[in-house]
């Protein structure tokens, strides 16, 4: 598997740490989330093996171009069409969350509009850029994150307030029945490497998805699974974890560096993930506009027309984006995401079995 | 008419030659006449090695028997240089340092430059403690030799070419044709002889000419007078493009840490090295970030600092009457006023301007409540990291840069700061150099990953 | 294509840009010495009325040379009031400048407030998103206002002595209890243990600030006081803090302990699913510090033996003496929640058992040295 493969897992995984997920999690936190999370564990990696295994077989291909191979418009248009949505959903939600903790946590006092105009400038650039170099910032940007990443990590695993009697009262609901929502937003952790069905038309080397791969994936999710669940849970206790909002960010509040630079460790947390996540966003709202400019044939349109109909694009996206940033309440937010993650497992699956079928195709 | 008499006039040819070098004092045009032999030479004495001229050609011409044929000698002698077609061309060869020479019906251009900037000098741009003290000259011969002399590899290729511009100089592109990438090769010739542009005065405008870009930050070829980073980059498979008369030349295509690189590098042990590049990089992160960060903690979320450090700079900016991104501002200005003053100054002169724009006014401006100390301190922080770049093209891409981050951060608060410079990391990993990528990581198969990339 | 990007780009970027700084006149942009830093906070009940709080606010006052003014500078802010939100509403009203909550460190509270339903008015520093969760919780006598306005002689300016008893960088000592706002919230609302606070007090003349004991709030019981010697066994214990000196008489000997490693770990034995016996094991280790009497290194063993016997007669008291006021500052019951699979009742089995549960503590000291003499 390409490298890159991975920095698309993980930066999903990681960008999710923030979001809606750990709510969902934690909110079934006397439920059945330790046993749906085993599950989604497994199904992640599942997703993953089928995903990588159908697309090793159209090295340097994007899924656009797949379809177009073997499949009438009359299935792929509708296909891709979703799928630019779907994308477009992912971003927007990593975006609206965004906004929302930066109003709360970083600048309080600014307005909506001022925050969310940060976005768009940067956004916009990495929607446009070559797939390539989106590629090369996503490398170069979590080369310049990972020191501070793993400090933070350490930090905050060999932090003493972090109370394993409290994790062990939740590893005791373990018996617990599975729920679907939690499912679906475990499991949500692991499609970053869908975002392959565009950038595999730059992975031009056949892709290998053994024992080796399936073992760093199950790895990285455990991991990831792990710290989202129970590190909040050790440091901000068991009960009543649910109430909590942003659990993770609370949880970065709670830890100190005694001798650092800065004392409050949040600042640094909050400034990491906004880079993460601006990858997350990037990433996603540029598969969905490589997309929808296959779908609406721009490559065709001469220089002129093809660059007012790529801003026609971006304006759409921002200004959906906006009016739903200034909507939706938190309450709406967790509830649509929820909507959301139990839409994404069909997705998933719908489009692993068109791939099949397509592979099937192209192997008669 | 007398045979004799008839070539004691000057050719037709040489006349027409001379007369579209008139009215300038220094063409000298010559016949040497001998019983039976005639020659007539044509020059421009400036750039001629007068002494060289009188052993190579007069002297023998008087000196050498009547069976001997003195037009052999002048062809077989190694100075001659090849001899172009159409009278402009033999005219700018002329006013290179060439001789003309006609023996009856033969030409033939003898190079006998005089050229009075040949010395290597000193590296002024790029000091390392060890490693070559010297640099390039003024002088492309000298140059190539001085390349020759330190490479010495039959795949060396040194071709010169001359641009469609007004000065005709000659220009050298040096590669190791083994290592070089031939695409990027042809890519780079393709771009030199299409360039349409009135005066190349040396490598810098060059340079500028060539990145084909009107507005651009960022170098993307790189400027250096060290023959060590130019064997270094050649060795790399990069191509060297050097111009008659300038001590530097262009190194292309070229990546963003290339610029981070100092010849020095190469000279110390690993753990120095790593200690050096790890300041660098920090000093590059604070050029950039430090004023913008000064004005997204200390205007919009004071709560990153530890207390005492919130007092101590709330209590230094107690009576400065402007908002903290004009004092950032201007202190940046004010700066940036006094590099670029003691750079032009001569260097005694220099000194005097920093001492009375750093210490005094520095020292006056915190008196009187224009600025606060702590502001005073991220200003010379800032404006010693930028020293810190070994490369001065690209610390003057970062001063500029470090203005929009600036900006940006002013109006969007600290996530603004971290967004800006992604911006940023964005913008760069989106410019290319010649074809190749500007910025990327470097990992092992990063070669084959281009081919994949392109292919 | 690239240049095309930009063409759209960039005029768009600047005049965005310029927008933007324009618009800057109001809402976020505040600078630093527009702002006034609240560094402490204590809450009272109220004296004019029988409902609501009283609040005062510590405000550090940046000085113009901090290394040329002698004295520390505060400001004290205080108001009545209904609810916390509204008096510092309040309270804004009386400054020209923001108030900045960012570095707000303490959270004093008056004893007496710790014996109601805490998590009413602590709800706002709960779910205020720019205070700490990293500040610390405090009680205090005689009240919380007296605490926050004593400036200690020791003070130097811009450095609060409250950040320095509990910041651990500056004191360490076992008889200070450090507990932050996350960790309060998070013992407060979970079943089976007891929020443990420092009880700052201060001299008669208000010239020093006294932290020694601790206080641990009930849920629903009355709030429970600890002694010194109850203090410093539990952040021994329980806190794993160091510095523990501990004095053994026997006899006619009188031995200073400087124990500087203790180790510690229970289990809840179990009969019928009822939790009958806490097994409780302790290891020390450390040297003489001090005795009345020369020793002999021959003899340590002897010494060991006795110090052990003391200093598990003073853990058993301790534990004695908080199951008797029926709080749980160690968290026991969170334990037995930890170590046994969930079931609905398993909570309301620990209570009932709680009471009349019975402690076994084994106790081995070890000393290594008898100092540098004998």
């Amino acid at each position: 598997m390409s490298r890159f493969v991975y920095y698309l897992i993980i930066s999903n995984m990681v960008a999710n740490i923030i979001a809606s997920v750990p709510r969902i999690l934690l909110g079934k936190s006397e439920g059945g989330a330790i046993l749906t999370m085993i599950m989604a564990l497994f199904f992640g990696v599942l997703i993953n093996w089928l995903l990588i295994r159908t697309f090793s077989s159209f090295p340097g291909k994007s899924l656009p171009q797949i379809l177009d191979l073997y499949v009438s418009k009359w299935v792929s248009l509708p296909a891709l069409f979703t799928l630019g949505v779907v994308w477009y959903t992912a971003g927007l939600q990593t975006l609206i969350s965004y906004v929302d903790l930066l109003l709360r946590f970083l600048t309080p006092e600014m307005s909506v509009y001022t925050i969310f105009a940060t976005f768009v400038l940067v956004i916009s650039f990495g929607m446009v850029m070559q797939s390539r170099n989106v590629l090369s910032t996503l490398e170069v940007v979590f080369v310049m994150l990972l020191p501070l990443a793993i400090y933070f990590l350490v930090k905050i695993y060999f932090n003493e307030q972090l109370n394993w009697d409290h994790v062990k009262v939740a590893v005791m609901y373990i018996d617990h029945p599975p729920n679907y929502t939690v499912f679906a937003a475990a499991s949500y952790l692991f499609v970053g490497a869908f975002d392959i069905i565009v950038f595999n038309s730059l992975l031009k080397k056949k892709m290998v998805f053994g024992f080796k791969q399936a073992a760093i994936v199950l790895l990285l999710g455990t991991f990831t699974l792990i710290t989202t669940y129970f590190v909040p849970i050790g440091i901000l206790g068991f009960d009543k974890i649910e109430d909590i909002i942003y659990p993770w960010i609370l949880t970065s509040d709670s830890v100190r560096m005694k001798f650092g630079v800065i004392e409050r460790v949040i600042f640094i947390f909050l400034l990491i993930f906004l880079a993460i996540a601006f990858l997350n966003i990037m990433i996603h709202w540029h598969v969905s506009f490589k997309l929808f400019k296959h779908i609406f044939q721009l490559d065709k349109l001469q220089s002129r027309k093809k660059n007012i109909a790529k801003s026609v694009i971006i304006v759409i996206f921002w200004a959906a984006a906006l009016f739903i940033t200034i909507q939706v309440t938190e309450y709406d937010l967790f509830l649509y995401s929820i909507y959301f993650f139990n839409i994404m497992p069909v997705i998933v699956i719908g489009l692993i079995g068109i791939l099949l079928v397509v592979k099937r195709r192209a192997k008669s | 008419m007398d045979r004799s008499e008839q070539q004691t006039v000057m050719p037709a040819y040489l006349n027409r030659l001379a007369k579209q070098l008139e009215p300038s004092a220094d063409v000298v045009k010559k016949t040497l006449k001998r019983k039976g032999d005639i020659v007539h030479i044509l020059y421009l004495k400036s750039v001629v090695d007068m002494m060289q001229l009188q052993a190579i050609v007069v002297k023998p011409f008087y000196e050498i028997s009547e069976d001997q044929d003195f037009a052999e000698y002048i062809k077989c002698l190694p100075y001659e240089t090849k001899m172009p077609t159409g009278d402009e061309e033999v005219l700018i060869e002329i006013t290179k340092g060439n001789v003309f020479v006609m023996i009856g019906k033969q030409i033939t251009l003898l190079e006998l430059k005089m050229v009075a900037a040949s010395a290597v000098q000193e590296a002024k741009m790029e000091p390392t403690i060890h490693g070559p003290q010297l640099g390039l000259s003024e002088s492309i011969e000298t140059n190539i030799n001085l390349i020759r002399q330190r490479y010495h590899q039959p795949s060396l290729i040194i071709e010169t070419l001359q641009l469609d511009e007004c000065s005709n100089r000659s220009i050298a592109l040096f590669y190791d044709k083994d290592r070089v990438k031939p695409k990027l090769l042809e890519n780079i010739k393709k771009r030199l002889k299409t360039l349409d542009v009135e005066l190349v005065q040396g490598g810098a405008d060059l340079q500028y000419y060539l990145n084909n870009k009107k507005y651009s930050l960022f170098p993307t070829s790189l400027l250096t007078e060290r023959p060590d980073r130019i064997l270094h980059n050649m060795t790399a498979g990069k191509v060297v493009i050097m111009v008659d008369g300038s001590p530097h030349a262009i190194i292309a295509p070229i990546v963003f840490f290339d610029f981070m690189l100092s010849m020095e590098d190469t000279y110390y042990s690993f753990w120095v090295v790593m200690l050096i590049r790890f300041l660098r990089y920090g000093g590059l992160l604070t050029c950039i970030m430090l004023p913008a960060m000064y004005v997204g903690i200390t205007s919009y979320t004071p709560d990153v600092f530890r207390t005492e450090l919130a007092l101590t700079v709330a209590a230094s900016r107690i009576g400065v009457p402007y908002p903290s991104f004009i004092e950032v501002f201007f202190m940046l200005v004010f700066i940036e006023l006094l590099t670029e003053a003691s750079m032009r100054l001569p260097t005694m002169i220099s000194a005097t301007a920093t001492t009375v724009g750093g210490l005094i006014l520095g020292t006056a401006a915190v008196d009187a409540a224009l600025t606060s100390n702590i502001m005073v301190i991220v200003v010379s922080l800032v404006a010693i990291s930028t020293f810190v770049i070994p490369i001065s093209e690209m610390s003057y891409a970062v001063r500029a840069s470090r203005f929009m981050l600036l900006l940006y951060t002013t109006a969007f608060g600290l996530a603004g700061l971290v967004l800006g410079t992604l911006g940023l990391v964005m913008y760069l990993i989106n410019k290319d150099s010649f074809g190749e990528p500007y910025l990327r990581m470097f990992w092992q198969n990063r070669q084959e990953e281009l081919k994949a990339d392109k292919g | 294509m690239k240049r095309h990007i930009f063409s759209i780009l960039k005029p768009s970027v600047i005049v965005m840009l310029l927008f933007t700084l324009l618009l800057q006149t109001g809402c976020a942009f505040k600078d630093i010495d527009k702002r006034l830093f609240i560094s402490a906070i204590g809450i009272d009940p109220p004296e004019k009325s029988d409902e609501g709080y009283k609040v005062t606010l510590k405000v550090a006052l940046p000085f113009g040379a901090i290394k040329e003014s002698a004295k520390s500078s505060y400001a004290y802010l205080t108001e009545e009031g209904e609810s916390i939100g509204e008096i510092i509403r309040m309270l804004e009203t009386h400054v020209d400048k923001v108030l900045e909550f960012g570095h707000m460190k303490t959270i004093v509270i008056h004893q007496d407030l710790m014996a109601d339903n805490m998590d009413t008015f602590m709800d706002y520093f709960f779910r205020r998103g720019d205070i700490q969760l990293i500040a610390y919780v405090a009680g205090a006598n005689p009240s919380a206002e007296d605490i926050l306005r004593v400036e200690p002689q020791t003070e130097a300016p811009a450095s609060l002595s409250l950040f320095n008893f509990f910041g651990d960088t500056a004191t360490e000592s076992p008889y200070i209890v450090t507990t932050f706002l996350f960790q309060f919230r998070k013992d407060l609302i979970s079943d089976g243990i007891n929020p443990v606070l420092p009880l700052v007090e201060t001299t008669k003349e208000h010239d020093e600030l006294v932290v020694n004991n601790a206080i641990v709030v009930g849920k629903q019981q009355e709030p429970v006081e600890l002694s010194n010697m109850e203090t410093k066994y539990y952040n021994s214990l329980f806190k794993g803090s160091s510095g523990f000196s501990y004095k053994v008489e026997h006899g006619d000997d009188r031995l200073l302990l400087n124990i500087s490693r203790i180790d510690m770990d229970y289990e809840i034995l179990t009969k019928n699913d009822v939790p009958k016996v806490i097994e409780m094991n302790v290891k020390m280790s450390g040297i003489v510090g001090e005795s009345k009497h020369p020793l002999t290194l021959s003899k340590l063993d002897e010494y060991n033996q006795f110090s052990s016997e003391e200093v598990k007669r003073k853990i058993h008291s301790l534990l004695k003496n908080m199951q008797e006021k029926s709080v749980d500052p160690f968290g026991f019951g969170l334990r037995y929640r930890a170590t046994r699979q969930y079931h609905e009742d398993i909570y309301r089995t620990w209570e009932k058992a709680y009471p009349d549960i019975e402690f076994k503590v084994n106790v081995e000291v070890k000393l290594q040295s008898t100092g540098t003499i004998e």
